[in-house]
């Protein structure tokens, strides 16, 4: 009960910049229609061999999956609460520092989420966009509880980025970095079959494909029964090694953390 | 006019000493904007990767594109974004009522007052490349005509773009805290990467509105790919020539809602 009230207090303060919230939102919204406007013009001067269904609801979902999936917490972990010292409140109380971030972007993903569904909804009647999305239920609740991995992992990820503060002064290139190869290599450019192959299998090698675009071509029905399952393995296996890393660095920063002054 | 010049000159040396005192961020924004720069890159050529042509637009023309584009917005990054990052804290804690009891312009001050000299890196890096990749690879020859009167056209977008910034931006004295606008603004812009045909083209006839950011640069590249310009700069004047009265008027108009720091 005291972990739902505190969730429902965090949601009130989200509420509060709705507005705020919507604009990030419309920013995510820009570039995924950005790239869908660039295939289809081009899909009607080149003989590409895409099915432009597909890519269509990949760019549609990468709008939802772009607002809930990806976390955006790292400048906070890293600029209020370690370099300007807003850790100590977390310390203080009786909730792990990791859960207690998790509650609070959460609540954005749920309002941006919500934005999202919305969007999908006015944007595939005005533009007649036509959707293709996995029909058999247990394909759906294994891409949804791939979604749920994608989240978590992009979230730990996010965590440690921000607690490289502990030791940098100046994290933002590195964040700018961070940044630069996400949007590559998790599909947020393109999805990663239309990538060059040199660059396909990079990507598959990290963990940033089954962040997005694993978890939102499961979606869309790309996957065998065999393939989720090796997705959502592969999922769960990076989830465990990023905890752990997490823990491990975290436990080491919080010995240099001085509160105000970092 | 004079004075106003006088007074920008003097900014832009308060800037470099400014520069000169905090070496390692001018160190990082560099990289940041090299970064971007590359990525956009790397963008194009992802894309052109299945897309040999778009158009009539080569792959090697858009990635042409993509070079000016760096060169363009290296610029309008370096004179303006930075004051727009700025906008929202200006407004926000009550700056702005500095810059008006100033004997000068508050539109002049609150835009153009801080100097982000990195960006002219990036984009003298794209210009060098630009010209190397269409004397190179696209075997072009530019003579010295062509080179100004693309750097005019340059001028004109500069305006444009800068019109269009300073329009959004005025939003923030209604709702200061949506210094998020100037995030959108950054993704807005990059449409100009691309063809006007990006929009032309589509089913989706809503994304019209932005047909004028996709002759920032594809309007003065078509003069040093000796393409045909056609309409296009003529219509680059009309929305330029717009933007920037509506920008001034929205300005203004905005100031009287203007509540300084308890609003």
């Amino acid at each position: 009960m005291r972990l739902f009230r505190i969730f429902l207090l965090h949601f009130q303060s989200i509420a509060q910049h709705r507005t705020r919230s919507l604009v990030w939102f419309l920013l995510s919204l820009f570039n995924p229609f950005m790239l869908l406007l660039f295939w289809t013009a081009s899909a009607k001067d080149n003989q590409l061999g895409i099915d432009l269904t597909v890519i269509s609801t990949y760019y549609l979902l990468l709008v939802l999956g772009g607002s809930t999936l990806m976390a955006h917490q790292e400048e906070d972990v890293a600029v209020m609460d370690i370099q300007k010292g807003a850790l100590v409140k977390y310390l203080l109380r009786p909730i792990p520092y990791y859960f207690m971030r998790f509650s609070e972007e959460m609540h954005y993903r749920i309002l941006q989420g919500g934005y999202g569904i919305v969007a999908i909804i006015i944007l595939s009647n005005i533009f007649q966009i036509s959707l293709k999305f996995v029909s058999d239920p247990l394909f759906l609740v294994l891409a949804l509880v791939s979604c749920v991995l994608a989240y978590l992992l992009s979230f730990t990820y996010k965590m440690l980025l921000g607690i490289l503060a502990f030791w940098l002064i100046e994290t933002r290139a590195i964040f700018e970095f961070a940044e630069v190869v996400t949007l590559i290599l998790c599909g947020f450019l393109v999805p990663l079959d239309l990538l060059p192959s040199w660059l396909k299998l990079v990507a598959q090698l990290t963990p940033f494909p089954y962040m997005i675009y694993y978890p939102l071509s499961a979606l869309i029905g790309q996957f065998s029964l065999y393939g989720l399952a090796s997705i959502l393995a592969i999922q769960a296996c990076w989830l465990g090694v990023f905890f752990l890393t997490y823990k491990l660095v975290f436990g080491a920063g919080i010995k240099r953390f001085t509160a105000v002054g970092q | 006019m004079f004075h106003h010049l006088k007074v920008y000159i003097m900014l832009l040396k308060l800037n470099f000493s400014r520069l000169l005192a905090y070496r390692s961020n001018f160190f990082y924004s560099l990289l940041v904007s090299l970064l971007w720069g590359g990525f956009s890159v790397i963008t194009i050529l992802t894309l052109t990767h299945r897309v040999k042509s778009f158009f009539g637009w080569t792959q090697y023309e858009l990635i042409a594109l993509t070079l000016g584009y760096n060169f363009f917005i290296g610029i309008f990054h370096g004179l303006f974004s930075r004051n727009f990052d700025e906008f929202s804290y200006h407004v926000d804690y009550g700056l702005l009522d500095s810059l008006l009891l100033k004997p000068l312009d508050a539109q002049f001050l609150i835009s153009l007052q801080y100097i982000g000299y990195a960006n002219f890196i990036r984009s003298g890096i794209a210009g060098v490349a630009t010209y190397v990749f269409l004397t190179n690879y696209l075997n072009l020859t530019l003579t010295f005509g062509q080179i100004l009167f693309f750097l005019t056209i340059i001028f004109v977008a500069l305006i444009m773009i800068y019109s269009l910034w300073l329009a959004v931006s005025t939003l923030m004295i209604w709702s200061p805290r949506l210094s998020n606008l100037v995030d959108m603004m950054y993704s807005v812009s990059s449409l100009g990467r691309f063809p006007k045909e990006l929009v032309l083209e589509t089913p989706y006839t809503f994304f019209l509105v932005f047909f004028p950011l996709t002759l920032i640069i594809s309007v003065p590249m078509k003069v040093l790919l000796h393409r045909p310009l056609g309409w296009d700069l003529a219509l680059l004047i009309f929305f330029t020539t717009g933007l920037f009265l509506f920008s001034r008027w929205f300005w203004r108009f905005a100031l009287k809602s203007y509540t300084s720091a308890s609003g």
